[in-house]
């Protein structure tokens, strides 16, 4: 029986402007109670990168099947998700860089190494992130 | 001798280093810091730092153990709790209170937030370093402070500016 092509990074499709971005969240703390999203969650670490799912291509439900999935690997309890533009990233000259796996993975990399810095772009993608509760 | 210790003494903005070295001096710092420890009580001139203290103490024991944000977080250490505790004490009375937050890095956050283009967000580090962002509108601040004992400058700075009702509220507190 042929085994089925491996798909690598190549073959990914690239990022669009419009594609929207998920940080799942795993800490209550880094929401607050009007359901914004602190900067906390968007801080890279311990990789000097952060990881999101992409939504291409994935209904709703297999958005929150990913989360469950990564909840339970972890284990940690899923709160919800941080959806951002993949525009809103590249407008802080930050990159997104799409992985094989997990499915439908990705890396925001490109982060200035001090903290600060760090700081105040992780306050720009919160600002413009929208939470959505685990339904 | 007798030593009075006036309200608007006890009351003032700032918060006094202890670096007294005579014994009258050290008395004057205790009992500066036990006015302040009282007033810290009422709701209305601690503005809520007891329930901030007692939020830093439960997000502390919360994320004492690694991963606790599900993608590798470092655990809060004891000596970065004692760091915020010891800021959050340095703050004048008056100030709004803080809403308190854990990051990956292991560091404790004191977050001022009105809107998602005004707020506040301060880092404290194990080493007592205070990394600071701030959205102002259109404008942004951000940078890092050492943490001596005493809140920087420009971190009062920008908490006025994010919440300037604080700065009334100093002013009334001075009067």
């Amino acid at each position: 029986m042929p085994s089925s092509p491996r798909e690598t990074e190549n073959d990914l499709p690239p990022v669009s402007a419009d594609e929207l971005l998920a940080r799942f969240i795993f800490q209550s703390n880094h929401i607050r109670g009007d359901h914004s999203v602190k900067q906390n969650a968007f801080i890279p670490y311990p990789k000097p990168n952060l990881s999101v799912t992409r939504h291409l291509g994935l209904a709703e439900t297999e958005v929150w099947e990913i989360g469950r999935e990564m909840a339970e690997s972890r284990p940690a309890t899923l709160h919800g998700r941080a959806d951002v533009h993949a525009s809103t990233i590249t407008t802080q000259s930050l990159k997104i860089v799409p992985t094989a796996t997990p499915r439908n993975h990705a890396n925001i990399t490109g982060w200035p190494p001090d903290k600060p810095s760090q700081k105040i772009i992780a306050q720009e993608i919160a600002a413009a992130a929208q939470f959505i509760s685990l339904p | 001798m007798i030593l009075e210790m006036t309200a608007s003494a006890l009351l003032s903005l700032c918060a006094v280093p202890t670096c007294a070295s005579s014994e009258t001096a050290q008395y004057l710092a205790a009992q500066f810091g036990e006015g302040r420890r009282h007033l810290r009580k009422s709701y209305y001139l601690g503005l809520g730092m007891s329930r901030a203290s007692e939020e830093l103490l439960g997000l502390s024991q919360e994320c004492s153990g690694d991963n606790w944000d599900g993608y590798g977080a470092a655990r809060i250490t004891e000596q970065t709790y004692l760091q915020a505790c010891a800021f959050l004490d340095a703050l004048p009375l008056g100030t709004p209170a803080p809403s308190v937050g854990a990051e990956p890095d292991g560091h404790l956050t004191l977050e001022w937030h009105q809107s998602a283009r005004r707020t506040l967000s301060v880092s404290v580090s194990p080493e007592g370093d205070l990394h600071y962002a701030a959205l102002l509108g259109p404008s942004k601040a951000y940078g890092t402070e050492a943490f001596l004992g005493e809140v920087p400058q420009t971190i009062l700075d920008l908490i006025h500016r994010v919440a300037p009702e604080s700065r009334r509220t100093g002013a009334l507190i001075a009067a």
